[in-house]
């Protein structure tokens, strides 16, 4: 009876732990989205990371084991950004930065959300993996939309070059 | 003989300066003459190539859920997604999903970080300032309709706005799901050459939608 009653109270035990570490997508989102003070300064995702990070959760069905991964990393970042004096991502030290890098990589080999870095720009694939990244993931909103041909505007400034050129060569023959 | 070998060299640097510029010349003329023409030919040269390339890969069904306002699924980063239309100034332009400089040399990008038509949120839509993409937007007046034909429905605007910011400005402009909301932005000024800082801006307002089932 006494071993009935412990292997019960084991499994609810077990049940409960479980229970209460098994993290949702929408409480990771809510976690990764939320404003931490660190150092004196308010740390947050922007708008526009939030819709992003919103977006990954509503449309890719990320496994609880890895959730639970990712939100642990995440706590990790949080302490590395805390241990230093940074008071913005800008000011973390490189050494800082390699330590956040090498926790993304992490979560990229272990889970089934792969993440890539390039050129200042964080990849995310879907749960689904394949070659297209589900989204891109940058600080800036505003890009650069300036569609001036340069060929076209050297062509011109030559043009005008080869105009004056021949406009002075008549020039001097007329005065002549 | 080093006289001859110097008027050697110097008819032919005269012949190719001659010929620099009368190519120059006439790569600038057909240019200007037919500028238009170039961006529709490309313009619906990309269009064949996306339809193509779309028959070819799209695996997703992208629809939307009217309860939770919300797409159902979304399309990958890089993939199209919509076409935007604006008939008094004549742009007709397809819309990919992101809006890296790869992305924009194909055509006009929606900013991932923001929301997708009928989500009830700032929608953002930036193209370059040529005539086949956003070039003509400084056209547009209070009043005037935007149309965005997307896999999911069709959605018209009306703008409300437009302006000149600063790039850094814009930069502030703050998502939000409170209400729809669309932005269209493109270099400022249009035509003139060198880094461009501004940026015109359209802002409009969602007054129509059409949902395919």
């Amino acid at each position: 009876m006494k071993k009935i009653v412990y292997v019960v109270l084991a499994a609810a035990m077990l049940f409960t732990t479980t229970s209460v570490s098994a993290m949702t997508e929408s409480e990771l989102a809510e976690k990764l989205t939320k404003t931490y003070e660190i150092n004196g300064v308010m740390f947050s995702a922007t708008n526009a990371q939030k819709v992003e990070i919103e977006r990954y959760f509503r449309e890719n069905e990320v496994p609880e084991a890895d959730l639970d991964f990712i939100s642990k990393k995440f706590d990790e970042a949080l302490a590395i950004i805390e241990k230093g004096d940074a008071t913005s991502i800008e000011e973390l030290t490189s050494s800082e930065k390699d330590q956040i890098v090498a926790l993304f990589n992490e979560v990229s080999e272990k889970t089934k959300v792969r993440i890539t870095l390039e050129n200042g720009k964080i990849n995310v694939y879907g749960v689904n993996g394949g070659d297209k990244p589900f989204t891109v993931v940058t600080d800036e909103i505003v890009r650069y939309t300036d569609g001036t041909n340069y060929l076209i505007a050297l062509a011109g400034a030559i043009s005008l070059v080869g105009v004056a050129a021949i406009v002075l060569k008549v020039k001097r023959a007329n005065a002549k | 003989m080093l006289n001859k070998v110097k008027k050697i060299i110097k008819g032919i640097a005269i012949e190719i300066a001659f010929s620099l510029f009368f190519s120059s010349f006439f790569i600038f003329s057909v240019y200007f003459l037919f500028r238009d023409k170039i961006y529709n030919s490309i313009f619906l040269i990309n269009r064949l190539i996306v339809v193509e390339k779309n028959t070819e890969t799209e695996d997703k069904e992208i629809s939307f859920d009217s309860v939770k306002k919300r797409l159902v699924h979304y399309p990958y980063y890089g993939e199209v997604w919509a076409t935007i239309r604006i008939p008094k100034v004549e742009i007709n332009a397809v819309v990919y999903h992101g809006d890296t400089l790869d992305i924009l040399d194909k055509g006009v990008g929606h900013f991932s970080g923001s929301y997708f038509p009928a989500e009830g949120g700032t929608v953002i839509i930036d193209g370059h300032n040529s005539p086949s993409q956003f070039g003509r937007i400084p056209g547009l007046d209070v009043g005037d309709n935007i149309i965005i034909e997307a896999k999911y429905g069709t959605f018209t605007y009306e703008v409300t706005e437009g302006k000149i910011m600063k790039a850094t400005e814009l930069e502030k402009i703050n998502i939000q799901d409170d209400r729809e909301e669309l932005v269209l932005y493109t270099c400022y000024p249009i035509s003139a050459i060198g880094y461009k800082t501004d940026r015109y801006v359209i802002y409009a307002k969602l007054v129509g939608e059409e949902y395919e089932n």
